[in-house]
C-alpha cells in the first residue's frame, strides 16, 4: 500500500532549498541545533567508520522470537522489511544484551543511554530525572569536538497534542532532557523553510548582531541573578545560561554556501498527509526528515522515537486481530502488551505485536535505505558512514523485563563486522527465551562499543557501581 | 497452563504505597487535626524554589506585558514552553519546568514575536523621539520595571541601553527598541518567578515585589497589575490583611475566573476536547463538538459555584447545577428547553448526578477510548480527592485475565476479583477497585447507563477501606463531600498551586486551616492562603 509518501523530488532548484537550508534566518529561530556550525574538529572517525549516529527507540519491546533471525539465518517476520530491501547485510541483530541499571517503566528509559541510575526529585513514580548525558549527546559532543552536538530529535506521538515533547530516554546531561520534535511540518519548515533570499541581502547579517547584543544581556541578567539564589536555583540557571551560549554560538556563523553542501541535497523531501496527525504518516515523514538532516549534514545525531499509540491509530496496519488485542488489554497499549507477558503465548497477542514490530522496522528500513540511496563518494553511501541503533524499553514488552534486550544495528558499528546475528550471553541459548536478568553483557558496554566505533578510546561510560546487576567495564566482548 | 497464568496475573497492582494501613489511618497521619495546630495555624517551611512560567502563564504574561505598555492588539503566539503532562503535576511545579536548548531557542522566538508588534507603533510605545535626550533610557526604566516587576538598577539599565546601541550601530531604531524588548523577555528576572528575600528579625521575609509576583501568579497565572505593583513600590504588601485585601480585588477579576478553571482541569486532569477521542465504532454519538460542549458546561460549573455562589468542596462535589445546550440535554437526559447548540440554558440534573465528579468532561477522562476503567477512576478519586499516592509496581502482569477455554463469561466485577486473591494486588485494589466501580454507572464518554451494552447488571456498591458502605458512585459522592480529609485534600492541592511545588509536612497545620475554611467557601480558602504567612516569608535558602 502506498500513500505517495516516498521521497519525491521537489520541483524547486536545488539553490532554493540550500538557502532555505543554510539560511540563518530561517532556520535558527527553531532549531538552533541544527544551525550551529560545524566546527573544524580535532574529531576523526576511524577509517571507514560511522560518521553520524540515529538511534530508534519503541517503548515496551517486540516479539522476541519473530524478532530473533532462524536457525538459517533468515530474518523471521519482524526484520522481513529489512530482508526484503536487501539490507540484510548492512546489519547486525545482537541478543542477550541486558538494561543492567534498572527495571520497569519507572527509569528504564530515564537510564538506558545514561547508564546511570536515575535521580528521583519526589515521592511519585514519574518525578524521575535523567542523571547524566546519554551516549548518543556523548558521541555527538565529539563528533562537534567538545562543541554543542547538531541533533535532530524526532518523536511519533500517540495524540495531536503539542510540537514538542521531552525525552525520556536522550539527555544533554543531569536533569536536563533533550526535546523531541513531534510535528514533522514544523521540522520541515525548520529544515526547509520557504522564503526566498532576498535579492539584496546586506553583507552584515543584522538579524544575527540584534539576537547576540539581545544575549549578551540576557547573560549578564543571569550573572546578577545567579548571585541572589540558592545553590539548587543557581544550578538550573546555569543550565539554562549554558543553553543561551549555545545559541550565541550558533550566531557566529556565516549562512551555508550552497557549493559546500553535498550534492545529495539538492532536492527536499516531500512529506504529505501530515497536516493533520496521523500515526504512520508522521513515523514515515520524520524518517525523511531524518535521513535528509543527516544527508544534508545538517545534524550529526538524529533520535527517532515511537509513543504508546492506541489501537484506531494503528488501523493502518490492517491486521485482523488488532482490535481484540487490544480491547482484552483495556483498549491501551501498555495492557495489551502486558497479554503477552507469558513468553510462551502465541495466537492473537503475538499476531499483533509482531505486526507492529514489522511494522517499525519498516520505518528502520526506511532510514537505512534513505540512506543507502545517498552517493557520498569512494564507493560509500549515507548508509555506509552512519551508525544506526534501535532499541526498545524491553526486551519481552509484556514482563518489563529490563534483561535480554532487542538491539538491532545498521550501517556502520566501526569494525564490527554486520550482515549476521550474535546472542552475546554464554549462558542464553536462545535469546528469545530467558528475559529475566542473567550472566550476560550490558547497556553499558554497548555504549562503550558505540563510542569506540567513534573512534573514542574510552573503556567506561556511565556508572558501574549503583546497578541492579554487575555490569563488567569495556565493549561489548564477543564481536569479533 | 497459560491460561490459569493468565487468570493469575493482574489488572494493576499498586502495591508500593499501598502497604501502610488504611488511607485514612495515613490521611490522619499525613494531616494532623487541627487543635493541634491551633498554637501555629501557619507552620511555615516554604523552600520558595525559582519557578520558570509555566506556558499558560508564560502566554499571560505576554498578553498583560503588552497591554501595560499601552498595546492592546497582541497575539503572543505559540508558546515556546512544552505543556506537560496535565494530571500528573500542576503545570506551575517548579522543579518539572526546565529549559532545554530548544525551549530557549523557542522563547528567542517568541521574544521576537513579541518585539515586532510591540513595535508596530514606536511613538505610541516611547511616548518621545528616539533621537531625543533620554528616550531611549526613559523608557528602558519603563519597560524594564514592567518586565521585571519591580525597580531596576543602573547596571541593568546600561545592560539594556548597550544592547540597543550595538544594534542601531549596524540597524535602525526600531531594531534597537526590538532588542530592548528581547532582552526583557529573555531575562530570568521574566522567566522565572524569583522569591527575593530579606532578613528582618531573625526570619526572611518576601520582598514587596516578590509578594506581589507570588500573589498575581498565584491568582491570575500572569504579571502583577499596576494596583499591586504600586502597593509593592510602598512597601504595603506586608501583613495579611493587606495581602487579603489585594485578594479580594483580585479575585474580582475574570483572570482570576481562568485560574479557577485551570486549577480544576489541573486538578482532575480532565482532558482537552481535543484529547478527548472515543472510538467512534463504540460511541458513535461521541463527537468533537460534545466534547467541547462538555468542557464549557465544566467550566461554567466551576464558574458558578465557586464564582458566582461562592460555594465550599460540599458545594463543588455535590451541586447538580448545569448550563446545557440541546446536546447536552440529550446528553444528561433533562429536559431543558434548549433549541439547538448555542442556545444555553441553566438547568438541574437529575438524581444520577452530582458536582464536579460526576460530570461529563471528567468521567469522559477517567475512561478509555472503548470502555470505562474503574481502576483509572478508582486511582483518580484515591489520588485526588484524597491525596492517597500510588505507585504502580514495576515487574507485575496487569493484563486482564480471561476465561479458560470453555469457561462461562464473567461479569466485570468477578474478572477484577482477581485482585483480592493476590495480597500483593490486594492491598491496594480493596481500596481502588470498589471506589471505581461506584461510577461504572457512566459509560467512557460520561452517560449514565444503568446496564452493560451487553446487558450484563452494573454493580456499583461497595465499602471505603474504613467500612462505609455506598451504593453507587453519587451515594459515595455525598459521603465524599463531608469528608474532613477530602476538603484537606482539596485545600493541599491549592496550597501547592499557590507555590508552585509539593507541600511539605511542614505544611499540614496551614493545610487543616484553609480545609476548615474551603468548606463552606472555596473563594474564601483561596483569599485566606493569599493572605497567608505562606505568601510574605521564606525559610533560608541553602548556600
Amino acid at each position: 500500500m502506498t500513500k505517495g509518501l516516498d521521497l519525491l523530488v521537489r520541483r524547486t532548484s536545488r539553490r532554493s532549498f540550500l538557502v532555505g537550508a543554510g539560511g540563518v534566518a530561517v532556520a535558527l529561530p527553531f532549531l538552533a541545533t541544527l544551525a550551529a556550525p560545524r566546527r573544524a574538529t580535532a574529531w576523526a572517525p576511524l577509517i571507514n567508520g560511522p560518521k553520524r549516529l540515529i538511534v530508534m527507540y519503541h517503548h515496551h519491546g517486540l516479539v522476541m522470537d519473530e524478532w530473533w533471525p532462524k536457525a538459517d539465518g533468515s530474518y523471521g517476520q519482524v526484520l522481513a522489511p529489512i530482508a526484503a530491501a536487501g539490507l540484510q547485510s548492512k546489519t547486525l541483530v545482537l541478543g542477550g544484551v541486558d538494561h543492567k541499571v534498572t527495571g520497569g517503566h519507572w527509569g528504564n528509559a530515564w537510564t538506558a543511554l545514561t547508564c546511570r541510575r536515575e535521580t528521583h526529585w519526589g515521592d511519585a513514580n514519574w518525578q524521575i530525572t535523567g542523571a547524566g548525558p546519554s551516549v548518543d549527546h556523548v558521541i555527538g559532543q565529539l563528533i562537534a569536538d567538545g562543541g554543542a552536538p547538531r541533533r535532530l530529535d524526532l518523536r511519533v506521538p500517540d495524540d495531536p497534542g503539542t510540537d514538542v515533547s521531552t525525552s525520556q530516554l536522550f539527555w544533554a546531561g543531569a536533569g536536563d532532557p533533550i526535546n523531541q520534535q513531534n510535528r514533522p511540518q514544523k521540522v520541515f519548515d525548520a529544515l526547509f523553510g520557504t522564503a526566498p533570499p532576498p535579492p539584496d541581502a546586506p553583507t552584515v547579517d543584522v538579524l544575527a548582531v540584534r539576537r547576540k547584543s539581545v544575549l549578551d544581556g540576557v547573560l549578564e541578567q543571569f550573572n546578577r541573578l545567579r548571585s541572589r539564589v540558592a545553590l539548587e536555583d543557581r544550578q538550573r540557571l546555569d543550565v539554562h545560561a549554558d543553553k543561551i551560549r549555545t545559541i550565541e554560538t550558533t550566531l557566529a556563523h556565516e549562512p551555508v554556501d550552497p557549493a559546500s553542501l553535498p550534492a545529495s541535497c539538492g532536492s527536499a523531501p516531500i512529506i504529505s498527509g501530515v497536516s493533520t496527525y496521523d500515526f504512520e504518516r508522521y513515523a514515515e515523514a520524520h524518517a525523511s526528515l531524518l535521513v535528509h538532516a543527516i544527508a544534508c549534514g545538517q545534524a550529526d545525531v538524529g533520535t527517532l522515537s515511537f509513543s504508546e499509540p492506541s489501537a484506531d491509530k494503528l488501523a493502518f496496519l490492517n491486521e485482523p486481530t488488532l482490535n481484540t488485542t487490544f480491547e482484552r488489554g483495556g483498549a491501551n497499549y501498555h495492557g495489551a502488551w502486558h497479554l503477552y507477558s507469558d513468553q510462551g503465548e502465541r495466537g492473537d497477542t503475538a499476531k499483533t505485536f509482531t505486526a507492529i514490530g514489522a511494522w517499525k522496522a519498516k520505518i528502520f528500513t526506511r532510514l537505512m535505505k534513505g540512506l543507502q540511496d545517498i552517493d557520498e563518494g569512494n564507493g560509500r553511501t549515507a548508509l555506509d558512514n552512519t551508525m544506526l541503533v534501535w532499541l526498545g524499553e524491553f526486551g519481552n514488552g509484556g514482563g518489563h523485563a529490563a534483561g535480554n534486550q532487542t538491539l538491532t544495528i545498521g550501517g556502520n558499528f566501526g569494525n564490527v563486522a554486520l550482515g549476521r546475528h550474535l546472542s552475546l550471553a554464554p549462558d542464553t541459548a536462545n535469546p528469545t527465551l530467558s528475559w529475566g536478568f542473567a550472566d550476560r553483557p550490558g547497556f553499558h558496554q554497548l555504549a562503550v562499543s558505540m563510542l569506540n566505533a567513534f573512534n573514542s578510546p574510552v573503556t567506561t561510560f556511565g556508572d558501574y557501581t549503583d546497578v541492579d546487576e554487575e555490569v563488567d567495564p569495556g565493549p561489548l566482548p564477543g564481536l569479533g | 497452563m497459560a491460561s490459569s497464568r493468565l487468570h493469575a496475573v493482574l489488572l494493576l497492582a499498586l502495591t508500593a504505597a499501598c502497604d501502610g494501613g488504611t488511607i485514612s489511618d495515613r490521611l490522619v497521619d499525613e494531616i494532623p487535626q487541627i487543635d493541634a495546630c491551633q498554637a501555629n495555624p501557619v507552620a511555615l517551611s516554604d523552600p520558595a524554589p525559582l519557578r520558570r512560567l509555566s506556558q499558560a502563564e508564560l502566554g499571560n504574561s505576554l498578553r498583560d506585558l503588552a497591554a501595560q505598555l499601552g498595546v492592546t492588539t497582541f497575539d503572543a503566539g505559540p508558546s515556546p514552553f512544552p505543556d506537560p503532562s496535565v494530571g500528573d503535576y500542576f503545570s506551575n511545579n517548579a522543579r518539572q519546568n526546565t529549559i532545554s536548548l530548544l525551549t530557549a531557542n523557542q522563547l528567542m522566538d517568541a521574544a521576537e514575536r513579541a518585539s515586532e508588534q510591540l513595535t508596530a507603533d514606536m511613538v505610541g510605545l516611547l511616548g518621545c523621539a528616539a533621537g531625543t535626550a533620554g528616550c531611549i533610557e526613559g523608557f528602558v526604566r519603563r519597560y524594564a520595571a514592567l518586565a521585571y516587576q519591580r525597580p531596576v538598577t543602573t547596571e541593568e539599565v546600561a545592560t539594556f541601553v548597550a544592547a540597543y546601541d550595538a544594534v542601531t550601530a549596524v540597524d535602525d531604531v526600531r531594531a534597537g527598541v526590538r532588542a530592548i524588548i528581547e532582552l526583557g523577555i529573555q531575562s530570568p528576572d521574566f522567566v522565572y518567578i524569583t522569591a527575593d528575600a530579606v532578613d528582618e528579625d531573625g526570619r526572611l521575609r518576601f520582598t514587596g515585589h516578590s509578594v506581589a509576583r507570588r500573589l498575581s501568579y498565584f491568582l491570575w497565572g500572569s504579571l502583577p497589575d499596576e494596583q499591586l505593583r504600586l502597593a509593592a513600590d510602598a512597601d504595603a504588601l506586608r501583613t495579611s490583611e493587606q495581602l487579603r485585601a489585594q485578594a479580594e480585588r483580585m479575585l474580582q477579576d475574570p483572570r482570576a475566573k481562568e485560574t479557577l478553571r485551570r486549577f480544576h482541569h489541573e486538578w482532575l486532569a480532565v482532558l482537552e476536547p481535543t484529547s478527548l477521542q472515543k472510538s467512534a465504532e463504540v460511541f458513535p454519538d461521541f463527537t468533537t463538538e460534545l466534547a467541547e460542549d462538555l468542557r464549557t458546561e465544566l467550566e461554567a460549573f466551576i464558574d458558578r459555584t465557586i464564582w458566582d455562589e461562592e460555594g465550599g468542596v460540599g458545594a463543588l462535589l455535590t451541586s447538580r447545577a448545569a448550563l446545557v445546550n440541546s446536546r447536552l440535554s440529550a446528553f444528561y437526559g433533562v429536559a431543558s428547553g434548549s433549541t439547538g447548540p448555542d442556545d444555553w440554558r441553566e438547568v438541574t440534573l437529575g438524581e444520577e448526578r452530582r458536582g464536579i465528579l460526576t460530570r461529563g468532561a471528567y468521567l469522559a477522562s477517567t475512561a478509555s477510548a472503548t470502555g470505562t476503567s474503574p481502576v483509572r477512576r478508582g486511582v483518580a478519586i484515591l489520588s485526588k480527592l484524597m491525596c492517597t499516592s500510588l505507585v504502580a509496581p514495576d515487574d507485575v502482569d496487569t493484563s486482564l485475565p480471561t476465561p479458560a477455554p470453555g469457561e462461562e463469561p464473567k461479569s466485570k466485577k468477578e474478572i477484577f476479583s482477581a485482585h483480592k486473591e493476590n495480597a500483593i494486588c490486594a492491598s491496594c485494589h480493596t481500596q481502588i477497585d470498589p471506589l471505581g466501580f461506584a461510577f461504572e454507572m457512566y459509560d467512557a464518554t460520561g452517560a449514565y447507563a444503568t446496564s452493560y451494552a451487553d446487558g450484563q447488571p452494573i454493580e456499583t456498591a461497595g465499602e471505603l477501606s474504613d467500612g462505609r458502605s455506598f451504593a453507587n458512585a453519587t451515594d459515595l459522592v455525598d459521603q465524599l463531600a463531608t469528608d474532613t480529609d477530602v476538603a484537606r485534600c482539596y485545600s493541599r492541592r491549592w496550597l501547592e498551586w499557590s507555590v508552585g511545588r509539593s507541600s511539605t509536612s511542614a505544611e499540614k497545620c496551614a493545610i487543616a486551616s484553609i480545609a476548615t475554611t474551603a468548606t463552606t467557601s472555596i473563594r474564601e480558602a483561596i483569599i485566606e492562603l493569599a493572605a497567608s504567612d505562606l505568601m510574605i516569608y521564606a525559610t533560608e535558602p541553602q548556600p
